[in-house]
């Protein structure tokens, strides 16, 4: 059993080993007679049979295979002859040949290469093609034969076979049959090194090269051509050989280690930014770079970002501030869409700048109630199909024109929106800071990256577009907020229109219009939103504040009602029953007033313990307190009191009292967190 | 010169016992170069040679025989009908491809390996000895070389040294048996009592 499994084991290995020898004697086999599938692309003839039936002829000669072209009897045509086609045929006038051009020389360099070459070396034509009929018949036995040769070190003029290429001297033979054989599919029709050749003998070449069609020296250095692509062909073909030994999914860290190397000794040319400075307006990029160079730091100056997250503001404002700054931020990354390679950089910076105040200032209202987050993000949804209908706008956009032409149209949409991010009341507050930066950006070097593509006077308006922003900016600093508003909506546009107008097409001013229009909605629903967030905290404040006053009210008549127990208590202890009973009642009545507890439910939770250990702690004083209330209510029964109970009796009496007291308020003080907590749990539910 | 006309079955440019058969064709000769009728002993029959000893550059005749003309032949396919005389030997077909490019195949004797170039296609061609019969597809050869689609030809130039019988375009494939008569090779009636 054992050995049977054995021996079947051993049967299988050994299919297996064969297989792989197989295969791999296959594979070489392929690769030995692979070749250039062009290379297949040959013309036979082949022998043509001599019909020696009389039928035949007598049908070929027969009169009905001639006829007369155009009814003239001496010129008899084929009955298939095209010539049947004509009516006339126009006389050639004969022309003196012109000139070659430099294509029609390089196709008689191909046409005429070796015959060209066998006649500068010489070579009989007959004894070249009964050598090309011989190597076809029986291989390539003659260039073996002179390889033994050349290794022999001597070399005679001389061979057995007919050999036609023996018949010059080895000084010019082909060198490239040594390692041609490795790589004989390159040209084996060349039979000259042209490497090895000195300039006579080049000029030798040319010589023969004129008599087929090329001029002066054009064999030579087609031949020189050649020879080069077939260099850069070899190499090239190595490669992908060297690729071909990485194959499978197994090498694919040797592919990786392979491809890195070759990346490694690359020369890597400069990107074509800075490669290449535009050569066709280098008077315009002088005079207009330091114009151009405050509007990258025009952006960065809208720091007043930065600004508010210091400040001290009303919570109404800052909260305002900070969608503002979100909605930026969305603006923002549309913008990058847009501006893609145009100003990476500094859209860059400004989001980190941007993330960073919004951070800070999102830590400073940690503490604010989370309905507000859910307002913001059903806001964040509108503002995103906004946005999604602006990137649509940009793309159709940068697919319609070139992005140089689209580029005054983006730079005129995205400014608005730069005016738009300052906030007013940073404005307001903070006009010294947003001014003592405003010299900055003039000194700052030119961060703008020349364009290489573009226009001319695209680029012209797009720096002074963003020119006049800055001038804007500085303006609106004494501006107030709603006049800015207006600037940015329209004035801008009008800018923008001043400075193209000429040249733009209808397309591009109404593309221009919508976007106008575009930035006049945003703003409205703007506009409605805060206000209506204003609205909405003023309510929430309302509500907070009557909340506060029931609490105090429901905590004093509480009080009021305990100071009227205990009263009670100290006339008769039955009442004390009776009072406990009728307690629940007002606590009832207050239930529906309760205002929305359940976002402060946790809060109102925390409250009350703490209340209630402060209550136990200050129990006693409380007791105090209220004696003393009790007792400027009513002096005449207090001293009555005094006179009654002045002995020790009276203190141990009041030493029960407020044990039992105590008992009694805990009892009552969890009876009412009960009730509290049904009380939220119901208006959870109401809610 | 004939795009315009309706083309099928067989067309031919050329065939050697017409009584002007270079009517549509040029004539260049070098020094060494001859173009004449001859009468072939193998057939009896006359045929065009063209010999060149020294330079078959020079040595061609070509159709059609205005340099600015263009056959505009729509057929594919191309049958010649040639005698080896042992000597350099090389044709060149000029076709137009469907990208509107002038392509151009030229057969020599002389070639072992296949060039490709943009323009010009060199391949190599072998004879039998005595007559032979050259039939290929243009159509395969534009699609194999150079990836498009053969459209029309626009010129032919037979180069020395051979002689020539006939040269005619088919629509499709034909075996030599397929032709009619008068396209084969016979003897003389004449020649076939006699022997």
């Amino acid at each position: 059993m054992w050995h049977e499994a054995r021996r079947q084991e051993r049967k299988i290995r050994g299919m297996l080993v064969d297989y792989r020898r197989r295969a791999e004697r296959r594979r070489d086999f392929y690769e030995k007679i692979k070749a250039d599938p062009t290379q297949f692309l040959q013309v036979h003839g082949r022998q043509c049979k001599i019909h020696l039936d009389p039928s035949i002829a007598a049908a070929a000669d027969s009169a009905s295979a001639m006829m007369p072209w155009q009814g003239q009897a001496d010129n008899l045509i084929d009955r298939f002859d095209v010539r049947a086609h004509l009516d006339y045929i126009p006389p050639v006038k004969k022309e003196d040949d012109e000139e070659l051009t430099f294509e029609e020389r390089q196709i008689n360099y191909e046409r005429y290469r070796i015959i060209a070459q066998n006649s500068f070396l010489g070579i009989n034509e007959e004894k070249f093609l009964k050598q090309l009929h011989l190597e076809e018949q029986f291989g390539y036995t003659e260039s073996k034969s002179k390889k033994d040769q050349r290794s022999g070190g001597t070399s005679i003029g001389f061979n057995y076979e007919d050999n036609t290429a023996q018949t010059l001297g080895p000084d010019y033979h082909n060198d490239n049959d040594s390692e041609g054989n490795s790589d004989s599919d390159l040209d084996v029709d060349l039979s000259i090194n042209v490497s090895k050749m000195d300039s006579t003998q080049a000029h030798e070449m040319n010589r023969h090269g004129r008599n087929f069609g090329m001029s002066s020296n054009d064999f030579y250095s087609f031949l020189t051509n050649d020879l080069e692509e077939a260099e850069s062909f070899r190499l090239a073909k190595e490669e992908e050989h060297e690729k071909a030994l990485f194959s499978g999914r197994k090498s694919r860290r040797e592919r990786r280690a392979h491809r890195e190397k070759r990346l490694a000794n690359r020369v890597i040319s400069p990107p074509s930014y800075a490669a290449r400075t535009s050569p066709t307006y280098p008077s315009f990029r002088k005079s207009k770079s330091p114009s151009k160079s405050p509007s990258p730091e025009n952006a960065g100056k809208i720091t007043y970002i930065t600004s508010f997250g210091d400040e001290e503001e009303s919570p109404s404002t800052s909260k305002s501030n900070e969608k503002k700054s979100k909605s930026r931020r969305r603006n923002e990354s549309s913008e990058r869409v847009v501006y893609i390679s145009k100003r990476r950089s500094y859209s860059k910076e400004k989001s980190h700048r941007r993330r960073k105040s919004r951070s800070r200032s999102k830590t400073r209202r940690r503490s604010y109630s989370r309905d507000r987050y859910r307002k913001s993000r059903s806001r964040s949804k509108g503002r995103s199909r906004y946005r999604r209908r602006h990137s649509s706008t940009s793309s159709s956009v940068s697919s319609s024109s070139s992005s140089s032409s689209s580029s005054p149209s983006k730079s005129r949409s995205s400014s608005p929106r730069y005016r738009k991010m300052s906030p007013p009341s940073t404005r307001s507050a903070s006009p010294v800071k947003s001014k003592s930066r405003s010299p900055l950006k003039h000194e700052s070097p030119p961060k703008v990256i020349p364009r290489y593509y573009g226009r001319k006077k695209s680029d012209q308006s797009s720096s002074e577009l963003s020119d006049s922003s800055v001038k804007d900016v500085d303006m609106k600093v004494a501006n107030s907020p709603v006049n800015s508003e207006k600037w940015s909506g329209y004035g801008n546009s009008g800018i923008v229109t001043k400075k193209t107008g000429q040249n733009l097409s209808i397309q591009e001013r109404l593309k221009r219009k919508r976007q106008a229009l575009l930035n006049k909605q945003f703003k409205a629903d703007k506009i409605a939103e805060q206000l209506k967030t204003e609205r909405e905290k003023q309510e929430q404040q309302h509500r907070e504040d009557e909340l506060r006053e029931m609490a105090i009210k429901l905590r004093r008549r509480q009080r009021e009602k305990r100071h009227a127990y205990d009263s009670n208590k100290s006339s008769s202890s039955s009442d004390s029953e009776s009072s406990k009973s009728k307690s629940p009642p007002p606590t009832v009545e207050n239930k529906p007033k309760s205002p929305s507890p359940h976002v402060t439910k946790r809060d109102d939770y925390r409250e009350r313990e703490s209340r209630r250990f402060e209550r136990r702690d200050g129990s006693r004083e409380r007791r105090e307190h209220s004696r003393e209330r009790r007792n400027s209510r009513s002096p005449r029964r207090c001293s009555e009191k005094r006179t009654v109970y002045r002995d020790r009796r009276e203190r141990r009496r009041e030493d029960y009292e407020r044990d039992r007291d105590y008992r009694r308020d805990s009892y009552d003080r969890e009876r009412d967190r009960d009730r509290r907590e049904e009380r939220s749990g119901r208006s959870l539910v109401d809610y | 010169m004939f795009r315009n006309t309706f083309q099928a079955g067989f067309l031919s440019i050329f065939y050697s016992l017409g009584s002007k058969p270079l009517q549509l064709w040029s004539e260049h000769t070098g020094e060494s170069g001859d173009i004449k009728k001859v009468v072939d002993e193998d057939i009896d029959s006359c045929v065009y040679e063209i010999v060149d000893s020294k330079n078959i550059a020079v040595t061609y005749i070509s159709c059609p025989a205005d340099p600015n003309k263009t056959l505009g032949l729509k057929l594919p396919f191309l049958t010649m009908i040639i005698k080896n005389v042992e000597g350099y030997f090389s044709f060149e077909i000029q076709i137009l491809d469907n990208k509107n490019i002038v392509r151009r195949f030229r057969a020599s004797n002389f070639q072992t390996a296949t060039r490709v170039n943009p323009s010009i296609c060199t391949m190599p061609l072998r004879l039998d000895a005595g007559w032979n019969l050259i039939q290929f597809n243009l159509s395969d050869l534009t699609k194999k070389s150079y990836g498009t689609n053969f459209t029309e030809t626009l010129r032919v130039q037979i180069h020395a040294n051979c002689r020539l019988r006939r040269i005619v375009f088919s629509e499709k494939f034909y075996s030599e048996d397929e032709f009619p008569a008068d396209f084969r090779l016979y003897h003389p009636v004449t020649v076939a009592t006699d022997a």
